[in-house]
């Protein structure tokens, strides 16, 4: 097979195909949802601008755009960081709960300090109460082989019902003096300092882009990063060349657990200031998608975690605009996410068409 | 095959893309075209649902009643943004305040907290809080007297149950489902002392499965009509009063058309006279922050008699503690402090 000029760059060339892929994806998804909304009633092109208007327009939905993507990325990094080791964490919406849980309960519970003390102390809680989340199926599966899927899960299921108890009308960390099903308030000096003026936008943002940065260096050039890979690229390899599989399993998923953590705490002390039982709205669930459009890589995820963010502050606008009913959005980010995720296939079969052609026309 | 296959779906993409883009071209014009009319803008007047979003029924589409009769009567253009999820609150109302709404009105008391952030982030944009108190000058928190129509409908299912036991299923166990259950508990102890009030709360407001299965058992312990305060819940205790053949009282708004033979009455509380009374502060200029009360005086809170369920004598009864309650008589307690004090008043 011939292999042109164009064929090699943008082919062969792994990050550059994926990066096709991902733009691929991303295109027919537009594509499906300009159909849908045809077929509603509404005009597509209007609604699109609107999602994008609503998600860059203003200073206000421009910091909400970053708001979301924060803990996005916290989120997809925390997947991505398993995913290299062969595990498939679909337990970070409750990693998160934890982590918010403990980063909300240290906020409180500590009177007026040093903010950066206070923060960093919430912060670690909110880390430690993730790991530990994450540790627990990662111990299940190295010691007793349960398979992470359905641990994680059934994880997730009780740390929603944690939350839910805990700030409930008998609930231990429920705050007396209101009505809201809701913790008090965090001090002061818990809380994330804003950046940008009349928005909610708040640092957690520069955190979240420090943190992709050190987990790209953990996973492609340290040590540990080359035997988490290593483990799940190949474990029967990996062991017989002297890397342990369990204590890896373990240690990994306590990462990424912790990662969710992290995210849960940002959220709680950067936006919402108290604790309430449904305060992550699904990203723990979104960040599957956002690590796998980017390409599970610390670098990509950036980028895929940014395009969420857009969705998600965009269609409140969408919705404002056009009277787009609440289910249309979701029926709408859902199928984004969905051909997000089909970029890998996508991938596939634009390759075999090309190799099919080329073989055709110069053999 | 296959080609011609292609060709059509390729004729019918390009058509529907074209139709897409002409469609956009068209309104672009007369936009254009308004723009420099110098006709006086209209007011828009927004509200933000709860997640039970319009189409639940109940207060969601009450308030977004209010701002239907606002249209008609001050000439205003209505907007709605339904809430997905909690965190979506700010959001939502912020984008509201930021697209220039005179009055953003928040509805649920899960929304206060972020009522109270974007009232401070939008200082010049008026708010409404449906069902919470939010202490700042650009915010009128609406609430209910419940306790006042729960004490009516108290003392009709304590009329006419025939077994002597009736029964109350919450939705969560909050401030709000508390002040309906001692109003109704009042209500069904003045009515009849020996009355026996059964209470449950399904611990969720989304669930109609968890309502049915609520209802069962205080039907089977012989309670025969049953007053749900339970949202989405509530709807399934409707349905077990339907299999049951017995009678339920519905909630917010008249819910008789859900079970004609079995509901007996509903509680309403009329969160559109409410909204339409803060559009009319807004239009007239004479906005102040605050907490307003509605009750039965205020015609806001009152039970229903659709379905011709109910005995005459028996509605009679529940119209003279009405006029009791508006006088002054009588107190339907709040809280359950308020109930324990409580004791029937002597006729």
């Amino acid at each position: 097979m011939k292999k042109n000029f164009l064929y090699s760059t943008f082919i062969d060339n792994d990050s550059v195909f994926a990066f096709i892929k991902a733009i691929l994806g991303v295109f027919f998804a537009f594509f499906v949802v300009y159909f849908i909304l045809l077929a509603t009633g509404y005009k597509p092109l209007p609604v699109f601008a609107a999602l994008f208007k609503g998600a860059f327009g203003s200073r206000r939905g421009f910091g909400e755009t970053l708001l979301s993507t924060t803990p996005l990325l916290l989120g997809g990094l925390g997947f991505a960081v398993a995913y290299r080791c062969g595990l498939f964490n679909i337990g970070l919406e409750g990693q998160i709960t934890m982590g918010g849980i403990a980063a909300a309960f240290f906020g409180f519970i500590i009177p007026e300090i040093n903010p950066v003390i206070h923060v960093f102390i919430c912060i670690i809680a909110g880390i430690v109460a993730g790991g530990i989340w994450g540790f627990i199926p990662g111990y299940l599966k190295a010691k007793f082989g349960v398979h992470e899927v359905i641990s994680v899960i059934m994880l997730n299921h009780i740390a929603f019902k944690i939350a839910a108890y805990l700030v409930s009308m008998q609930g231990p960390m429920k705050d007396k003096l209101d009505d809201m099903p809701a913790s008090p308030f965090i001090s002061d000096s818990a809380k994330i300092i804003r950046i940008m003026d009349r928005t909610r936008l708040h640092w957690g943002i520069f955190l979240a882009v420090g943190v992709a940065v050190l987990i790209w260096l953990l996973l492609f050039r340290m040590r540990l990063g080359y035997k988490i890979r290593a483990v799940g690229k190949n474990p029967f390899a990996a062991e017989a060349s002297g890397i342990s599989i369990k204590k890896h399993i373990v240690l990994t998923l306590a990462i990424s657990g912790a990662l969710g953590g992290l995210a849960g705490a940002v959220e709680i002390l950067g936006v919402h200031y108290r604790l309430f039982a449904a305060f992550s709205p699904g990203y723990g669930f979104d960040a599957i998608a956002v690590a796998l459009l980017g390409m599970v890589n610390p670098l990509g995820i950036i980028a895929s975690a940014f395009l969420f963010g857009i969705l998600r502050s965009g269609s409140v606008f969408m919705q404002a605009m056009y009277g787009v009913n609440k289910d249309m959005v979701s029926v709408i980010t859902a199928i984004i996410v969905l051909f997000m995720g089909m970029s890998v296939p996508i991938g596939i079969m634009l390759k075999n068409r090309i190799k099919r052609n080329s073989n055709g026309t110069v053999d | 095959m296959m080609k011609v296959f292609k060709t059509v779906l390729l004729v019918f993409i390009v058509a529907s893309v074209g139709m897409g883009i002409s469609g956009c071209n068209k309104s672009v014009p007369e936009e254009a075209a308004a723009a420099p009319a110098p006709v006086a803008e209209k007011l828009v007047m927004a509200m933000v649902t709860n997640q039970s979003g319009l189409g639940d029924q109940s207060f969601n589409d009450a308030a977004w009643e209010g701002l239907g009769q606002a249209e008609i009567k001050y000439g205003i253009e209505r907007k709605v943004l339904e809430s997905r999820e909690q965190a979506q609150y700010v959001p939502n109302l912020s984008t509201l305040a930021e697209q220039g709404a005179s009055l953003v009105v928040g509805v649920g008391f899960m929304i206060k907290d972020a009522v109270a952030e974007a009232a401070e982030m939008y200082p010049d944009t008026y708010f409404g809080m449906v069902d919470g108190s939010v202490d700042q000058p650009n915010v009128a928190s609406i609430h209910f007297r419940e306790n006042e129509g729960a004490f009516l409908v108290g003392a009709i299912a304590a009329k006419v149950s025939k077994t002597g036991t009736i029964g109350f299923v919450g939705g969560m166990s909050t401030p709000v489902t508390n002040r309906f259950e001692a109003g109704y508990r009042a209500g069904a102890m003045t009515a009849n002392p020996d009355i026996e009030v059964l209470i449950s709360y399904a611990g969720t407001f989304a669930d109609a499965a968890k309502g049915e299965e609520m209802a069962n058992p205080q039907y089977d312990q012989g309670a025969d009509v049953i007053f749900q305060v339970a949202g989405q819940t509530g709807l399934g205790v409707i349905n077990a009063a339907k299999k049951k053949g017995l009678y339920v009282i519905g909630v917010d708004r008249d819910q008789n058309y859900l079970a004609p033979e079995n509901v007996l009455s509903s509680m309403i509380k009329r969160v559109d006279i409410a909204v339409l009374n803060a559009v009319g502060m807004v239009v007239d200029g004479t906005f102040k922050g605050g907490d307003y009360f509605y009750g039965i005086k205020e015609g806001a809170i009152d039970f229903a008699t659709s379905g011709d369920l109910i005995p005459a004598d028996v509605i009679e009864y529940a119209n003279m503690l009405k006029g009791k309650i508006v006088a002054g008589d009588i107190t339907a307690p709040a809280t359950y402090e308020e109930l324990e004090k409580f004791s029937p008043p002597t006729m």
